[in-house]
């Protein structure tokens, strides 16, 4: 891979993650406020922005295997367990909600985001340094 | 005596695990969700993992057993055990169903961290000598132990407080007597492997091994004895009775 590329790819690894970041809490913040304080079930919208988190997750994911196949590695290799579980976070979350007999089942996403952000500060913390 | 104790805890939990993954199997086919069977038999699972690492280390190193010995028995058994009491607890919403996608995201992750990203100084280990002793020498502190206490703490009070909060429930309800005793027995051999742990802190290692075996002793005859629906039990609507710790 030409240099530039690789340095371009780094780099958007490394601002898309801090985007995810912000994406995902302001939807925690959102599950809240539907979920718990008007006692709302998940909207068409909020489901959008769900679908639209993991698919950037999985773009966020293919970079990073992409840069560690080119010879790149993170500041800690337990970067790579950290970037694994922020790729599955939501999935989890979204059979749960998707299967869910009893509704309304908001709960699922205010769990799954909470711990993907809690994963992605982890994952950035351990990510390499820019 | 530690590689006994820790035989015939891998003997009772490996016919513990299929008696249980039988029942959820049946009722699978008889198209009955019995979600918290399917958490306990991975549990008790995990549990015959761990003390068969325990007997494999007594013998020879092995550092996908220690990595297997250390994540199954100190990170995953406690909570995939607690899990399934939850599921008899917690029947309203999805929250049972929620916690343990966590539980399952965590042991995603752990179990590849413990495996091949922990530097193991496999120079400490020596034959027939205690794991629990040489734990230190042979791990160091930090990333994947990290989550043992989170762990343990969450599956031991989840297995033992939902199995006393059960017992206490027929207690007052004057009902169902077996499950009474059931449960209490379930708490207590609970309770056995999480002192065990807690027991190391006092360099009494010693006591983890039999308080393991002679914790899942207790939790199968608990396990028996409150699955045992007797005759003249009082028939009462289903939805009356979520705390029952057997099904």
């Amino acid at each position: 891979m030409p240099p530039q590329a690789y340095l371009w790819l780094k780099d958007s690894h490394y601002w898309l993650s801090r985007g995810g970041l912000v994406f995902g809490i302001v939807m925690v913040a959102l599950a809240v406020y539907i979920g718990l304080i008007r006692h709302k079930d998940v909207t068409r919208w909020f489901r959008r922005g769900v679908y639209g988190m993991t698919g950037f997750v999985a773009v966020e994911a293919l970079i990073g295997l992409f840069l560690y196949a080119s010879g790149g590695r993170p500041h800690d290799e337990v970067h790579l367990i950290y970037g694994l579980g922020a790729l599955l976070a939501l999935p989890f979350f979204i059979f749960v909600e998707t299967t869910a007999t009893k509704r309304p089942a908001m709960g699922s996403y205010i769990w799954g985001f909470t711990l993907m952000v809690a994963i992605f500060v982890r994952s950035i913390m351990t990510g390499a340094v820019a | 005596m530690a590689l006994i104790f820790s035989v015939v805890t891998t003997v009772i939990s490996v016919i513990f695990a299929g008696v249980v993954f039988r029942r959820w199997w049946r009722a699978r086919r008889a198209g009955k969700a019995r979600p918290h069977l399917l958490a306990w038999g991975i549990g008790l699972s995990l549990y015959g993992i761990g003390a068969l690492g325990q007997v494999v280390l007594y013998f020879a190193w092995s550092p996908a057993f220690f990595a297997l010995w250390y994540w199954a028995g100190a990170l995953a058994v406690a909570p995939w055990l607690g899990q399934g009491t939850l599921y008899l607890l917690m029947r309203r919403g999805s929250a049972a169903r929620n916690i343990q996608m966590a539980l399952i995201l965590i042991c995603v992750m752990t179990l590849p961290w413990a495996l091949f990203l922990t530097p193991l100084n496999g120079a400490a280990w020596q034959p027939g000598m205690d794991m629990v002793t040489l734990t230190n020498d042979i791990m160091q502190r930090g990333g994947v132990r990290g989550f043992v206490p989170v762990m343990n703490i969450w599956g031991t009070v989840a297995l033992v407080g939902g199995a006393i909060y059960s017992a206490y429930l027929f207690r007052r309800k004057q009902i169902l007597r077996n499950r009474m005793t059931g449960n209490w027995l379930i708490a207590l051999g609970g309770l056995l492997p999480a002192l065990g742990g807690a027991l190391i802190r006092l360099d009494l290692t010693w006591l983890k091994y039999p308080g393991e075996m002679f914790g899942v002793i207790l939790i199968f005859a608990g396990f028996l004895i409150a699955t045992n629906i007797p005759e003249e039990a009082p028939q009462r609507p289903r939805a009356a009775m979520p705390e029952a710790a057997g099904d």
